[in-house]
Formats: structure tokens, C-alpha cells, sequence
């Protein structure tokens, strides 16, 4: 067995969407419904309207040439010519049209694939260790558990709503190349007792309020890895909070509960599963064919040392390699796909992975065979023949198209990479091979920065009033089923000048490695200190005035600004602005020779950023402040008279009156007497779900219902992801009411208005 | 407030989207009622206009019926009602487009006699007739049952029109104080008209009454607007309220009679 089993009612299903797609492009179903038909197999809509993705689960990450053959196929067909590969180790169909759809996901079921659960509030693709069957270190191979499981989880129709994401993974052993320590439910290799089993952790994860998992057994027999996997996630499905995206996720519920409580529950279900029955896994091993086992001499040729020593490795099995394939931006171009398919095709069927790390693995090879597809790989990325440091490089997509990102990671690899390979002759980054460098553009982790040796996440930073892009940098994870430890923070640097640290971090590097096990081992050794020293070179920028470009992002045509930005998780860009108005507030407060101007300039524009204001000029700051803090009685009256006619040691006490403010505020961003005042501000709150109202209709129902209202009252609506987003707020406003606030709920938008 | 069907909002969506408009201004189009005279050139596209803006009742006045030498500009009957009571087809095209407009129809001409009770139950009049006398007449009646009307004339490529708030901006009287005499004016069926300039001033009295309805931007009081649409110049002409005006100033009127009457027989 290679691969999962597609259940009969995912084969049932598709005779009912066949007839559904053929109405909705008869134009006799309307999108909506037709959506909620799609997503199921796995079909997305894009970014541009009427452009779909079809996500494929590779349990495990594991294809076999036949399929690769197929997907480079159906790329070629209908994907602008890409395969890609996912985060999850998945992969992904782009810029597909609509009316291919039925051609591409049967396509899919005939070579044993499907789309299934893909994407949403589900049970996501299945990880193993990308090594999984072929590592040295290995306690055996966890591969057919993936499978197996995918299986399982498949039939079950609990998998599909649950109250947030689900990811599973195993890990074939402590390295935790899996990363199972950091996942919804992580399994990690392990025998006793001559049974084999795993070490199980649950509840970790990243995002911007990440979590080590919490190790729930210290072994599990292998016969009962989806009596776990499905008990915790019925535990999840009953108990977890549906209502607030952002404290979704099984880690929050795990929090709230503590260990203890979550036991209780958790045994509950395990008796619930088992009493249902059929809860045995029976494990297949994965049959490996390989063609050639003869172990003829070799020697490796020295064109291809270089990339030998670099992505090659030895399996456990003697006389067998596996290689890793860097692929750019985890898109594989068909061409490539269709090459290397057709090569591996004499080879056997366990011989591909794609992984979590958007690369691909390639595996259960002798050496000449290995050697053959050198040149082959070579068209995959510019990164195959360069030093690891370059393809493990990996960035989130960032503000560049994300709602949530700050600033542009994608943008800021280019720029390193460019850096670096300019030095590449003077320095040998093979020394340190291995190293990752991981960007997000935002604290949520989707660049990964928590498990990087050198990790970024976006902030905003203020010079002279002016908004630009900057980075903070945390240093030195590590995994491992012992427990993982996560970057920790290191400085903070100007975005401008990341390849430069970059560059500066890695000949510090360089100069330490031989004495050190592992980066992680000399950042906890001093070189954390020595970092951040580094990094306070580069967190200053000249002024606007002297040199604009440091207030550009990488790749980005306007000037660097926060506004437009979503809200919700990402609400610590704001904190970063607010602590820097504070500190620069504090210093003038201490001055013997106080700065009364300075002082109540900052005062007034500390926490305008709560409120979506961008003021640069004092005019302006004033004015927000004045709208937001004195009209809304959050300041009393008097606090307004000082912002008018020259400053004077008043200006202190403004100073003081809203740094107390500051200190009630939650972390919705609301302060105490904000709150006190919801309970009688909520009862004039109405409400108008326009959810599936197109423009301009939403807009005229909004009029309707503010028709309703009396001036001063608040109008709650939810409207669709897109046009109506876009367009609804603006008009809103210019009739002269204010939104409010506009937070993303489900896969749409909540936005509150209070009426003129 | 009135609370408007899902079917009201889209069918007033590019209405209640205008801020100058929304909810509140199509309520009020809603609640308003419109009397328009003369089903003929100006008449039909007013009446085809108000009546797909909602407003809310609408009365039609017309004693004559659809003939052949009507349909070059009178766009609201079709050929097949030739014959047929020019208030019957209109109401017809009105309802047609849209259901939820009351149309009331006063199949007669009107004179000294009957215009001041019917005028009375409007909040605004459409002067669309073609003669001097009825124009004059319209203005009188207005003026005492102090209802705002929009004057309006065409002949061969040209339009004049005007919006009169009764007792505060000039009336017709205060611009032309009376009707020419008979012989002044070219006879109507041998001037002619372009039928697309009855459909120009129509519609600019039909939003004048739009306007009105909902209270915005600035009707044409106290001035008259004038085009031609040959050069397509189009003229504002500046007046002031007459405070001796035979109609609307000092003493002014205080009964209704008829002026001689100038029919034209272009029936524009």
C-alpha cells in the first residue's frame, strides 16, 4: 500500500457535484450554493474571481511517479503548467477554470487522489518526517501510519466540521522531523517492550499565540493511533470555540482546560470510540520496489560533488539514497515533473515525497541511479545548485497579498538571497548547512519564524512620525521529541536592512560553527547577546527627508502604511507602535529640560493606532485625538483644552492621564471604560447578516437598516469577502457614518457602524 | 418609516444608493403625488419617468386620444392605441413599469372650471401642454392653491423651462405676464417639433420634480432654463419675483378664468 483509500461516499458525492457544476455553469445554480458543493473537493477560488485551486492530500507527502506523471499532466492541461506543493506537503492545482474541474478531480480519483478536507474547519492533510523509511536515526518508518490514518479520518464525517483546523503528523524519531511536537496531535516513534508505538503530544502549535505541545502519553501502541487521533479530536469538536476564530484552535481549548480536566474529557471519548468499534488500525508496510539493489562501486563524479555533498544523504538501508530537491517557492513546473517522473518510473514506487517545507525528497535510490538524475534536477530551482542556506530559505506570502501581513518576507528573501549569492565565492555557506531562515510577514507564523535558526516577523516601526517596514528577529529553535524549544527574540531590524544583518549574523556564524553542535547550542552560549548587538546596527533608518527607500517594503510601489489592514490577530503590529510612542514619551518626560511640544504631541498620538488612525502631521494628530478620546468622554473634557495654543507643563499631564489609559486596555484593544460602557451600548446594537448580498444590494440594505436606527446607534452587518468589503465601508463612510471596526469572521466580515 | 419590500429596495437600489436620495429621499418619492397635465411629448416622458421612480400616486390629465402624427415624440403610446383615450394608454405604460404607482386619470382638458380642486390634491404639477392659455391657466391655479409646479415648453428645436414655488420664486406671470396675442406666434402646425427635444425637457421636468420631492439640490427657481438643441447650447436666464406681478405679487389673483385660447394643433 502507497497510498490512501478514497471512500466510496467521496465517489458518491462527485455523481451529485457533476450535476450540480453543470447547472451552476447552465446558470440554473446560484454561486453560493454551488461553493458550499465545491469546497468539499477540495476546489478553492483564488484571489482574481472565477480562478479556482484544487488542493490534493498526499498523505504523508507521498506520491507515486504515476501520479506525479498525472498531476504534471493535468498542470500542463489546466494549471498554467505548476504543480505546487504545499506547506502541508500537499499539493495544489492553480489558476484552474471552472468548467475543467469534473475532467481534473476524476482525473484525480483514478490515480487515487482527492481533494477532500483539504481546506477549512477539517481534519488537513496528514504529515510524516520527509526522512520517514529512509533515516538513520529512525525507530522504524512511520509512513503507512500517515496513510493508514488518512484513511480512517477520511470515512469519518465528524472530520470536516470541526471548530477550527486540525493537523495531525508522526515523526520517526526524537529529531522530530515531523514536527509533532508543535501539532494539533503528534505522534513520535517509539518501541517498548518490543511493541511498536508512539510518544504522543497534542495541543502545540504556532500562530501569533503559539504553544509546545503538551506531552498527553508517553506510549501509545500503534494499534491504537486513530482510537487517540479520533477521541482527542471529538474532544475538540464538542468543547472547542466555534465563535472566536482567533481562540479556536485545540491549543486554546487545551489551555482553558489543563491537562487534568482535558483527561477526563479525552477518556470520555476514548470509551466513545471504542464503543463504536472498528477502531484497530492494521498497518500495511509500504512495499519497496527498487530496480537496481545490486551495490555496484561508486565514486561520486566530481561535477556533481557539490551538489552530492549538499542534498544527497545516506538512507539506513546500506548502498540506498535519498536526495532533497529545492524547489522555488514549492512550484514545479510540469516539464520537470513529467522528466523526473518518467526517470523514476523504472525505479520503483516509494521513491518520492513531497513535504512541509515546499521541497521535494527523492528516495530509495542506489547511487548511479541517484547520480542520473542530476541533470534533471538541476532545472528544478536556481537553489539546487547553490548551498542549502538558499532553498530552505522560506517566507509567508506576506502584506504583499495577505490581509494580516505587515510587511513583505517574500520581497525580503529575494533581497538576501541576492546579497548572498554575490559573496558565494568568498564564503562557504557550506559550512553551515542546514541553516534556516524562515520569514513571516506578521506574528502569525505561516513563514514558519518560531522554527527557523534565524527567524523574522514583521512589525511597524515610526522614524520622525513616518510608518516603515522592520522585522523582529528571534533566534535558535529547536525540535525534538524531548520537547521543542522555539526562536526565541533576538532584536529588532529595519526591513531594509535585513540582508545586511543577515549577512553579518552568518560571518559571526561562520566564525563559531566548529565549535558548536548545533546554532541552537551557540545562541543559548552567548550568541544570542552577540545577535542582538548585531542587530541594533540595523534597526535605525535616515530620515524620510535623506532617503526615502527604507520606507518602501520590498517589492512595493507605495509607501510603506499599516492602514487597510485587517484586524484580529495581528493586533501586536499595533502594540510595537504604541511601546515606541511610549518609550519616546518616557525619555522626554525624564529630560531635566522638558519638551512640552514633543511631550504632548507623543501623548496624544500614542494610542491613536487603536483606533486605525495614521496621523503624521500634529494638526491631524490632534484632531483623531480629539474625535477619539475626548468626544467619546474616554478623556475627560479638560484634557482637550490642552491641546490648544502653545504647550506648557499641562502637556504632563496629559502625558500621565493617557499612559493610565494605556494600562487598562485589553487585548481587544478596548480600554476599561470602554467596557463598562458596552452593557447599555450593546442593547442599542442591530444587526443585519447581508452574507450572500451582492453589491450594490448589501450597500442599499445597509441604508435600509440605518433608515432603522437612531443617529448615534450601531449598525453590526456582516458582508462577503471581496467586492463587498471593499466597496461597502468605503460608501458607508462617505455618507458620513463611522465604521467602526471590520473584523474577518467565517469567510467573510463583520463591520460595525454607528450611524450619523 | 416605511419599512420597503426586498422587491422596493432592488427596484430603487440606484435610487437609494445616492446619498442626496437614499431610504429617507425614496420615501418620500414614495409618499409623493404628482399631477401631470397633458399625456403628450412633455407629458409622456415625465409620466413614464416619475412612475419608474416610485413615486406614489400620479394623476394623468388629457382629453384627447392617441393619434397617428402623436407617436414621433410621444413616446408613451404605441401604435396600437391609436384611438384609444391618451390617459387609458399612459396609465397602462405607467403600471406596466411600475406596479407599485396608483395612477389616477382625468380624461378631460381642464379649464376655470374643474383645474383648482384637482390641482389642490397634489404636492407638485407638471405643466406638459401646448398652448398659451392652459400654460397661463396652470400658473393661476398653482399659484392659489399654492402648489409648485414645472413649466415647460418646446417648439421646433428649443425648450424653455422653469420651476415655480408659489409666492417664492417668480411665477410665469412674473416672466411673461400674459399670453401673446394670436397672430405674435408662429402658427404650431406649421413650426413643428423635434420629437427627441420633447424627451430633453421632459425628463429635465421630471427630475425638477424629483428634486422637489426630495428636498435637494437647487430647482430652477427663479430662473429659466432655455436650449437649443440644434447647437446645443443650453442658457440660464436669471429672474426676480415680481413684486407687481398681475398673478403671484401684491394684490395678485384671486379667481380662476380662462385665457382665450391658442390651441396649438401640432399638439406638441
Amino acid at each position: 500500500m502507497s497510498q490512501y483509500i478514497i471512500p466510496q461516499m467521496v465517489y458518491d458525492d462527485l455523481e451529485v457535484f457533476k450535476k450540480n457544476h453543470a447547472d451552476f455553469l447552465a446558470g440554473t445554480l446560484d454561486e453560493l450554493t454551488f461553493k458550499t458543493m465545491r469546497v468539499p473537493f477540495g476546489v478553492y477560488e483564488q484571489r482574481e474571481a472565477n480562478t479556482f485551486m484544487v488542493r490534493i492530500k498526499l498523505a504523508g507527502g507521498i506520491l507515486t511517479p504515476v501520479q506525479l506523471l498525472s498531476l504534471a499532466s493535468l498542470a500542463e492541461k489546466y494549471a498554467h503548467e505548476a504543480i505546487h506543493i504545499t506547506t502541508r506537503g500537499g499539493a495544489q492545482l492553480h489558476y484552474v477554470k471552472i468548467e475543467d474541474i469534473i475532467s481534473i478531480i476524476e482525473t484525480l480519483h483514478s490515480i487515487g487522489l482527492s481533494g477532500r478536507g483539504g481546506g477549512g474547519n477539517t481534519v488537513r492533510n496528514i504529515m510524516a518526517d520527509p526522512l520517514a523509511g529512509t533515516a538513520q536515526d529512525e525507530v522504524f518508518d512511520v509512513s503507512p501510519y500517515a496513510l493508514a490514518l488518512t484513511s480512517k479520518m477520511l470515512e469519518q464525517k465528524d472530520s470536516f466540521a470541526l471548530p477550527r483546523k486540525f493537523k495531525i503528523t508522526f515523526s520517526g524519531s526524537e529529531a522530530d522531523r515531523g514536527y509533532a511536537t508543535i501539532h494539533d496531535v503528534g505522534f513520535i516513534a517509539k518501541i517498548q517492550d518490543g511493541i511498536k508505538g508512539f510518544k504522543l503530544f497534542t495541543a502545540g502549535g504556532m500562530g501569533a499565540k503559539s504553544r509546545l505541545g503538551t506531552k498527553l502519553r508517553d506510549f501509545v501502541p500503534d494499534t491504537e493511533v486513530f482510537l487517540y487521533s479520533q477521541a482527542i479530536k471529538q474532544v475538540f469538536d464538542k468543547y472547542g470555540n466555534r465563535k472566536n476564530k482567533h481562540a479556536a484552535r485545540l491549543r486554546f481549548l487545551f489551555e482553558d482546560l489543563g491537562l487534568e480536566e482535558f483527561n477526563k474529557l479525552l477518556e470520555v471519548e476514548l470509551n466513545d470510540v471504542r464503543a463504536k468499534g472498528d477502531w484497530k488500525m492494521e498497518i500495511e508496510a509500504i512495499e519497496r520496489t527498487v530496480g537496481d539493489t545490486t551495490h555496484e562501486p561508486f565514486s561520486v563524479p566530481k561535477n556533481i560533488s557539490k551538489w552530492w555533498n549538499r542534498y544527497v544523504y545516506a538512507q539506513k538501508q546500506a548502498g540506498l539514497y535519498g536526495c532533497k530537491v529545492p524547489v522555488h517557492l514549492g512550484d514545479i513546473h510540469f516539464e520537470n515533473a513529467r522528466a523526473l517522473a518518467n526517470a523514476l518510473l523504472l525505479f520503483g514506487e516509494d521513491v518520492l515525497r513531497f513535504t512541509g517545507d515546499q521541497n521535494l525528497y527523492i528516495r530509495n535510490l542506489t547511487a548511479h541511479q541517484m547520480a542520473s538524475l542530476h541533470d534533471i534536477l538541476q532545472k528544478f530551482s536556481v537553489e539546487v545548485s547553490k548551498p542549502t542556506l538558499f532553498g530552505d530559505m522560506v517566507a509567508c506570502t506576506g502584506a504583499a497579498t495577505c490581509q494580516l501581513g505587515i510587511a513583505r518576507p517574500r520581497g525580503a528573501v529575494d533581497a538576501i538571497q541576492k546579497r548572498l549569492d554575490k559573496l558565494l565565492d568568498t564564503k562557504d555557506y557550506d559550512l553551515i548547512q542546514g541553516f534556516k531562515i524562515h520569514l513571516s510577514g506578521c506574528p502569525n507564523s505561516c513563514g514558519k519564524h518560531l522554527i527557523g535558526d534565524l527567524g523574522f516577523f514583521g512589525k511597524v516601526q515610526r522614524h520622525e512620525g513616518y510608518s516603515y517596514p522592520a522585522y523582529n528577529v528571534v533566534a535558535g529553535s529547536r525540535t525534538s521529541g524531548d520537547g521543542s524549544v522555539y526562536a526565541q527574540k533576538a532584536g529588532d531590524v529595519a526591513a531594509f536592512h535585513v540582508p545586511a544583518f543577515v549577512e553579518e549574523v552568518l560571518d559571526t556564524w561562520l566564525n563559531h560553527v566548529k565549535a558548536y553542535e548545533s546554532f541552537a547550542d551557540w545562541i543559548d552560549d552567548g550568541g544570542l547577546a552577540i545577535i542582538t548587538e548585531i542587530s541594533k546596527k540595523y534597526v535605525d533608518i535616515p530620515s524620510f527627508k535623506e532617503d526615502k527607500n527604507p520606507y518602501f517594503d520590498y517589492d512595493a510601489v507605495e509607501l510603506f502604511s499599516s492602514k487597510g489592514r485587517g484586524t484580529g490577530e495581528c493586533s501586536a503590529g499595533m502594540y510595537d507602535l504604541i511601546e515606541a510612542d511610549k518609550k519616546a514619551l518616557k525619555e522626554a518626560l525624564e529630560k531635566e529640560e522638558k519638551d512640552f511640544e514633543l511631550i504632548r504631541l507623543l501623548s496624544a498620538r500614542m494610542l491613536l493606532v487603536t483606533r486605525g488612525e495614521d496621523a503624521r502631521d500634529k494638526a491631524g494628530v490632534f484632531k483623531a485625538f480629539k474625535t477619539h478620546f475626548i468626544d467619546t468622554t474616554l478623556l475627560n473634557a479638560y484634557f482637550g483644552t490642552i491641546l490648544e495654543g502653545d504647550a506648557d507643563e499641562k502637556a504632563i499631564e496629559l502625558a500621565e492621564e493617557v499612559m493610565k489609559l494605556y494600562e487598562t486596555m485589553d487585548h481587544t484593544l478596548k480600554f476599561a471604560k470602554e467596557k463598562e460602557l458596552v452593557p447599555k451600548e450593546e442593547k442599542s446594537v442591530h444587526f443585519k447578516d447581508l452574507s450572500g448580498v451582492a453589491c450594490p444590494m448589501n450597500f442599499v440594505k445597509t441604508k435600509m437598516e440605518l433608515s432603522k436606527i437612531k443617529s448615534g446607534e450601531i449598525l453590526e452587518i456582516l458582508l462577503d469577502d471581496g467586492a463587498p468589503i471593499d466597496n461597502v465601508p468605503k460608501s458607508v463612510a462617505g455618507e458620513g457614518h463611522k465604521v467602526e471596526a471590520t473584523t474577518k469572521e467565517g469567510n467573510g466580515w463583520r463591520v460595525r457602524i454607528v450611524k450619523k | 418609516m416605511k419599512e420597503f419590500s426586498d422587491e422596493e429596495l432592488e427596484r430603487y437600489s440606484r435610487h437609494i444608493i445616492l446619498q442626496d436620495v437614499g431610504i429617507e429621499g425614496q420615501e418620500k418619492i414614495s409618499n409623493s403625488k404628482v399631477l401631470v397635465i397633458g399625456a403628450g411629448g412633455l407629458g409622456s416622458p415625465v409620466a413614464l419617468y416619475l412612475a419608474a421612480a416610485g413615486v406614489g400616486e400620479i394623476g394623468i390629465v388629457d382629453g384627447d386620444v392617441v393619434d397617428l402624427s402623436n407617436l414621433q415624440r410621444q413616446v408613451i403610446h404605441a401604435t396600437a392605441d391609436i384611438g384609444v383615450p391618451k390617459v387609458l394608454s399612459a396609465k397602462a405604460k405607467m403600471e406596466a413599469i411600475n406596479p407599485n404607482t396608483k395612477v389616477t386619470v382625468y380624461q378631460k382638458f381642464l379649464d376655470a372650471s374643474n383645474i383648482l380642486e384637482i390641482v389642490k390634491g397634489y404636492d407638485f404639477v407638471i405643466d406638459g401642454t401646448d398652448n398659451f392659455s392652459a400654460k397661463f391657466l396652470i400658473n393661476d391655479a398653482c399659484i392659489l392653491a399654492n402648489v409648485p409646479y414645472s413649466h415647460g415648453g418646446i417648439l421646433r428645436f428649443g425648450g424653455q423651462t422653469m420651476t415655480i414655488k408659489p409666492h417664492e420664486s417668480a411665477c410665469y406671470a412674473c416672466v411673461f405676464d400674459s399670453p401673446p396675442p394670436a397672430n405674435a406666434i408662429p402658427t404650431c402646425s406649421s413650426a413643428g417639433i423635434l420629437g427627441a427635444v420633447a424627451g430633453m425637457l421632459g425628463t429635465i421636468q421630471a427630475a425638477e420634480a424629483l428634486k422637489y420631492i426630495v428636498g435637494m439640490g437647487e430647482p430652477l427657481y427663479n430662473r429659466l432654463l432655455t436650449f437649443d438643441a440644434k447647437t446645443m447650447n443650453f442658457r440660464n436666464v436669471n429672474f426676480k419675483k415680481n413684486p407687481k406681478c398681475r398673478v403671484c405679487g401684491g394684490e395678485g389673483i384671486k379667481e380662476i378664468k380662462d385665457y382665450e385660447a391658442v390651441v396649438c394643433e401640432a399638439k406638441l
